[in-house]
């Protein structure tokens, strides 16, 4: 692989990343070679020295992953963020990917439940084939409804902390697991 | 690298040659770790002429970066001093 050919194919990797943001850093990189050129290294130490533009292109995009997760926390932005964390390493497929599906799943159940008690009254409607009902039934349903929606609103302030939480695992797994992944690069 | 740049401010060829000196790591993983400590605000970057090729970018640490690079060079002394101790105490 000669320079032409491993900026190209970091470009390709990086085609993925804002347009300016690619921009810049392919600059960095051709900065790189002609810094190297001028002090006399060969285009091929250079490279071997580089390490795969594959591995440098993941981590660039992992990092740009979880930051615009923190910026804009959702599900889809922090699924992404975490699957970009997982292509970094095996490893992550224990410490990162499984504690994170498992939490999700707690979360999406505590949601589940809190719908079944909001649309509780139209279940119990439904259970008993009619519209008469006592004192006691509606002051039931309506505390029902009540805690339904406590538990909803609770569990979506609970997600944005949480979201928050992941995202501030992610960065600090990112400090840690790059040495590992630099060591083999070595 | 935060004490690369406290010293003088550098261009990224720069600190990955000091740093792929000291340390064995592709190089490569250098600017991916120099972006992000500016995107965590660490350094400010600016281009500047060099003599000999092209515009080189520049990285300046900020004073966000400076009280970091202390705190991190406490942590290390604090951890470097607890190790020198267990290793004397455990050749007693």
């Amino acid at each position: 692989m000669n320079k032409e050919a491993y900026l190209n194919e970091l470009a390709r990797y990086l085609k993925l990343l804002p347009p300016e943001e690619c921009a810049e850093l392919m600059g960095e990189f051709r900065e790189h070679f002609e810094c190297a050129q001028l002090s006399g290294r060969s285009e091929a130490e250079v490279i071997s020295k580089l390490g795969h533009p594959r591995l440098i292109a993941r981590e660039l995009l992992t990092q740009s992953q979880i930051e615009r997760a923190d910026k804009s926390p959702t599900l889809l932005s922090v699924t992404r963020a975490v699957m970009a964390t997982v292509s970094l390493g095996l490893f992550n497929l224990v410490i990162v990917l499984l504690p994170f599906i498992t939490s999700l799943t707690v979360i999406a159940g505590v949601f589940v439940f809190a719908i079944c008690l909001l649309i509780s009254p139209v279940l119990l409607i439904l259970q008993y084939q009619s519209v008469a009902l006592s004192i006691n039934s509606i002051f039931l349903m309506l505390g029902l409804v009540g805690v339904g929606l406590l538990v909803a609103l609770g569990t979506l302030k609970l997600t944005r902390l949480y979201y928050h939480l992941v995202i501030r695992y992610l960065k600090y797994n990112l400090t840690v697991i790059k040495k590992d992944v630099t060591s083999f690069e070595a | 690298m935060l004490v690369l740049t406290s010293q003088k401010d550098r261009y990224g060829y720069e600190l990955v040659e000091q740093i792929s000196h000291k340390f064995a790591i592709a190089e490569g993983t250098i600017y991916p770790l120099l972006r992000r400590l500016a995107a965590e605000g660490l350094f400010s970057t600016y281009l500047s002429e060099s003599g000999e090729g092209p515009p080189r970018k520049y990285y300046k640490i900020t004073d966000e970066g400076r009280r970091v690079m202390s705190g991190m060079i406490e942590e290390w002394n604090a951890f470097a001093i607890g190790v020198q101790e267990i290793i004397k105490g455990g050749s007693d």
